[in-house]
């Protein structure tokens, strides 16, 4: 901020319009001085809306008055420091009188302003002990020059204050085509009788906007040398031109740098420098420069910004807003990232036990493979079995069994499979020894499935085990009630009401040799017409290769049935995480814990289905042991586990003397 | 053998040999065997799929009410319980525009995932959590009226109170190794000491668990290799036989 002082400053533009210039400072302006352009056709200044500022009616001061013609002040109307300096007017009271025109005039303090605000006789300030020196007027004269009433006045609004009379209007020193836009619409036609001002009397700038197809118009223009002075906001002379590179060519007036060395720069601080707004938007293409408006209140301007791309077109800025604020810190990581990027994708030498490890990996795959191939078609090979069936079983294989031995014969079980074709290699055992028991005790069976694929499995499953035997007849004694839509979404409403879910079984158009009577009725079947709700089952199996499929039925559908009971026959990788669902009975104790526990039984794996084949043939009579193919599958299972098993050990042995050798010699070296 | 048998059995020994391949690793002659079978098994996955939903739900819930209206003129009781699920599975065909008309898609979707997650939450908790936690108490439970008993080794008293500490014992501290609250210390933040011994003994008890399960998939895996290897078997002894 600079402070104003008693000696005459260098102007800082020389190119002033005369509309411009104060009224009372100059003689005003002629009719004839102003552009015809510039004059409202057909309107007499009279007749100028009272919205347009004051000082742009014609002769600057007075609408009613001719141009030219002194006018006197209205005080009301006209902000004070646009009135001419010669004529002072009367302080209004709603105005410090700092701000009045003709500052350094004194008068007398005002009762009803506080001291402050009271204006000085001189307005400089003598910069105090206190005063920050970006506070203080550069000018020297403002020293020697200190009022009474400054004691009492900060000095900081005392430096504020004009020292002289403000003679010359204060405008922006940036003056764009903008500036403009309040102006009236130029005329299509200057009007005749009035001749365009002389060169001396326009500047270039405006001179270059002059309708081309003006009549009148002076051919060459010469520079006018008005002075004006026009205070610059200090914000606008910090910011360099040379600091914005990527600024695109703007017609805003710069400062000279002689005037620029005259201001003081305001230190920002660095987080406020660092969100100066750049310059952004489109640059100025020569395209633009030789725009002509042809419609709107610009019609006839030349180098005017097209409207219609800026604002019917779309666009995209091309330049950010903000110039990120990059501290060393951030440049720091910023170098640590690039480094890290740079080591990531730099081609590093390959050495020799690089280009070996994918060859020692497919050996390792594939000895790991021969090894267990070896473990699990050799038994295939042999003559007899190697491996006894299992003697000891586990309890919840025990509980499963006693369970269907236990089941009424006058209600049919439903059994759900659960699983895909991937898994039948290993489910389809339990499934298979399941259904035999079944068989065995006449008991009548239901299927279902929330998997596509399920339900064709459990057909291929009741084909498999119920073909051939006299006592099951499709729908008679059997049922695949197929697929239930929904997931395990389904399972609550199948509970609740399992009618309503299924209207068709699987058979029904699966099964081409099942004949389909007219008006089928499939609940009214001999297999199921007793089944009403999910508690009509005496038992409810689940066949499932994931803990997932078996929790959505323990936890949908075991509220529906709360004394029915569950058994579980799942895979072996499913085992662990359905056990905790089995409550095994405590012998000390008379409850029975395995009644009131989410499932009453489960079979795990091949083991599980060998054993529970072991229990229902020993309860059965039936002779044990294993014969045959299931003898081989056995072996097969038995010798492929030892196998894996051993390679666990050799591979756990092997890893950990190498991570000792490695330690020894990391620790003697 | 039938001509059906005989073509099912020759296609699935050539597509088990394929699936095999991939033991090869990838390689120009085993990743197209692998990638073609996988297609299929894929492809005859969806397939039938399509026409098991087509015949189970869109046939007997939609076409034949429809039917049934355009017959009669009278609209059943079906055809009105499925003009709700009918609207909600149409809303969903507008989430395939790319315009502000995809958010009516939403409400099929808020709908299926209120419901899914009201009956997975109250599942949980009914069917697994309250029965989990009165199994644990059951199993980590120890009458005091067998502590006199303990030495005679015959009744059982000292085997289940081993059992009963080992369960109440892992389930303590399985679940205490979820507490990572630390505290402030000189070298970082670290656990109480006493919170990392008995962590530390919940980490035998994890890993333990996961080595069950471990164990559970090898024995898993092994079985289907034991199945895939007897059907080859079988496939070779019948085709020779042929």
């Amino acid at each position: 901020m600079k402070a104003q002082t008693g000696a005459p400053e260098p102007p800082l533009f020389t190119e002033t319009p005369d509309w411009m210039q104060p009224a009372g400072s100059e003689p005003p302006a002629a009719a004839g001085e102003v552009p015809d352009w510039m004059q409202p056709s057909g309107v007499t200044p009279a007749a100028i809306s009272a919205e347009e500022p004051d000082w742009l009616k014609p002769g600057g001061v007075t609408p009613t008055a001719p141009v030219g013609e002194p006018t006197p002040a209205i005080p009301g109307e006209m902000p004070d420091w646009l009135k001419p300096s010669g004529a002072t007017p009367a302080p209004t009271p709603e105005q410090p009188e700092w701000m009045q025109p003709g500052g350094a005039t004194p008068t007398a303090p005002t009762p009803e302003l506080p001291d402050w605000m009271q204006p000085s006789t001189t307005a400089q300030a003598t910069p105090s002990a206190e005063m920050p020196d970006w506070l203080k007027p550069s000018g020297g004269t403002a020293d020697k020059e200190v009022s009474a009433g400054d004691e009492e006045t900060p000095e900081w609004l005392a430096s504020l204050a004009p020292s002289e009379p403000s003679t010359l209007p204060r405008m922006p020193a940036i003056v764009t085509e903008d500036a403009f836009d309040f102006l009236p619409p130029a005329p299509p036609e200057a009007p005749t009788g009035e001749a365009w001002p002389t060169a001396s009397q326009l500047p270039d700038w405006l001179e270059a906007m002059r309708p081309t197809g003006v009549e009148g118009a002076p051919p060459s223009p010469a520079p006018a040398a008005q002075e004006i002075e026009i205070p610059i906001p200090a914000a606008e002379k910090i910011a360099a031109p040379t600091a914005r590179p990527s600024a695109p060519p703007t017609r805003e007036k710069t400062v000279e740098p002689a005037e620029a060395a005259d201001l003081a720069r305001a230190a920002l601080p660095a987080w406020l420098e660092a969100m100066r707004p750049i310059a952004g938007g489109k640059p100025t293409s020569p395209a633009i420069e030789e725009y002509e408006e042809t419609a709107g209140p610009l019609a006839g301007m030349r180098g005017v910004i097209p409207a219609e791309p800026v604002v019917a077109l779309p666009s995209m800025k091309l330049t950010a807003a903000t110039r990120p604020s990059v501290s060393e810190t951030h440049a720091a990581k910023v170098q640590l990232l690039e480094a890290i990027l740079k080591e990531e994708t730099a081609p590093q030498a390959v050495g020799v036990a690089d280009r070996a490890r994918p060859i020692i990996a497919l050996i390792e795959r594939l000895t790991v493979f021969v090894i267990l191939a070896v473990a699990v078609i050799a038994p295939f090979a042999g003559t007899g079995p190697t491996f006894t069936p299992p003697s000891t079983f586990p309890a919840e294989t025990i509980a499963a069994r006693d369970l269907v031995l236990s089941l009424p014969p006058d209600r049919p079980v439903l059994i759900a499979f659960e699983y895909d074709p991937g898994a039948t290699g290993e489910l389809d055992r339990q499934a298979d020894a399941l259904l035999t028991h079944l068989a065995s005790r006449r008991l009548r069976i239901v299927t279902v499935s929330t998997r596509p694929l399920g339900a064709s499995l459990a057909q291929n499953a009741l084909e498999r085990n119920l073909t051939g035997n006299a006592n099951y007849a499709y729908r008679k004694s059997f049922a695949n009630l197929g697929y239930l839509p929904g997931g395990a979404l389904s399972l609550p409403v199948f509970a609740a009401s399992p009618r309503e879910v299924i209207s068709a079984d699987f058979a029904d158009g699966g099964d081409l040799s099942v004949p389909l009577p007219r008006n089928y009725d499939l609940w009214q079947t001999e297999a199921i017409s007793d089944v009403h709700r999910i508690s009509d089952f005496s038992m409810i199996a689940v066949v499932a290769n994931s803990p997932e499929a078996m929790r959505a039925w323990i936890e949908q559908v075991k509220p529906y049935a709360p004394q029915t009971p569950v058994i579980a026959l799942v895979s072996a990788s499913a085992e662990p995480l359905v056990q905790p669902y089995f409550i095994k009975n405590d012998p000390s104790t008379l409850q029975d814990e395995t009644a009131a526990g989410p499932l009453q039984g489960i079979v795990s794996g091949v083991f599980g289905a060998m054993s529970y084949d072991q229990l229902y043939r020993s309860s059965a009579g039936l002779p044990t042991g294993l014969t045959g193919a299931a003898s081989q599958r056995w072996d097969a299972q038995a010798f492929g586990l030892l196998a894996a098993a051993g390679l666990v050990a050799a591979g756990g042995l092997i890893f950990g003397l190498y991570g000792i050798f490695k330690y020894m010699r990391a620790r003697s070296t | 053998m039938s001509l059906v048998d005989l073509s099912g059995l020759i296609v699935s020994l050539v597509l088990t040999l394929m699936v095999f391949s991939y033991l090869l690793g990838e390689n120009p002659l085993s990743r197209p065997l692998y990638r073609i079978a996988l297609h299929v098994f894929i492809g005859a996955a969806a397939g039938y799929t399509v026409v098991l939903i087509g015949w189970y739900v869109i046939w007997p819930r939609l076409v034949v009410p429809l039917r049934d209206l355009a017959l009669s003129g009278v609209p059943s009781a079906s055809l009105i319980i499925s003009a709700v699920p009918l609207i909600l599975s149409l809303s969903l065909l507008f989430k395939l525009l790319r315009s502000s008309l995809s958010q009516v898609g939403n409400m099929s979707i808020a709908f299926v995932v209120g419901v899914g997650a009201a009956a997975a939450v109250g599942g949980a908790v009914t069917g697994t959590l309250f029965p989990q936690v009165r199994a644990g108490a059951a199993a980590s439970a120890f009458p005091l009226a067998d502590l006199p008993r303990l030495a005679d080794l015959s009744s059982g008293a000292f085997e289940r109170l081993v059992d009963a500490g080992v369960f109440l014992i892992g389930t303590l501290s399985a679940l205490l190794y979820f507490f990572f609250s630390a505290q402030r210390a000189p070298a970082g933040p670290a656990r109480p000491a006493a919170m990392t011994v008995v962590a530390t003994i919940g980490t035998v008890f994890i890993n333990v668990a996961y080595a069950a399960l471990y164990a559970g998939a090898v024995a898993a895996s092994l079985a289907l290799l034991a199945d895939r290897v007897a059907f080859l078997r079988e496939a070779i002894g019948k085709l020779s036989f042929q």
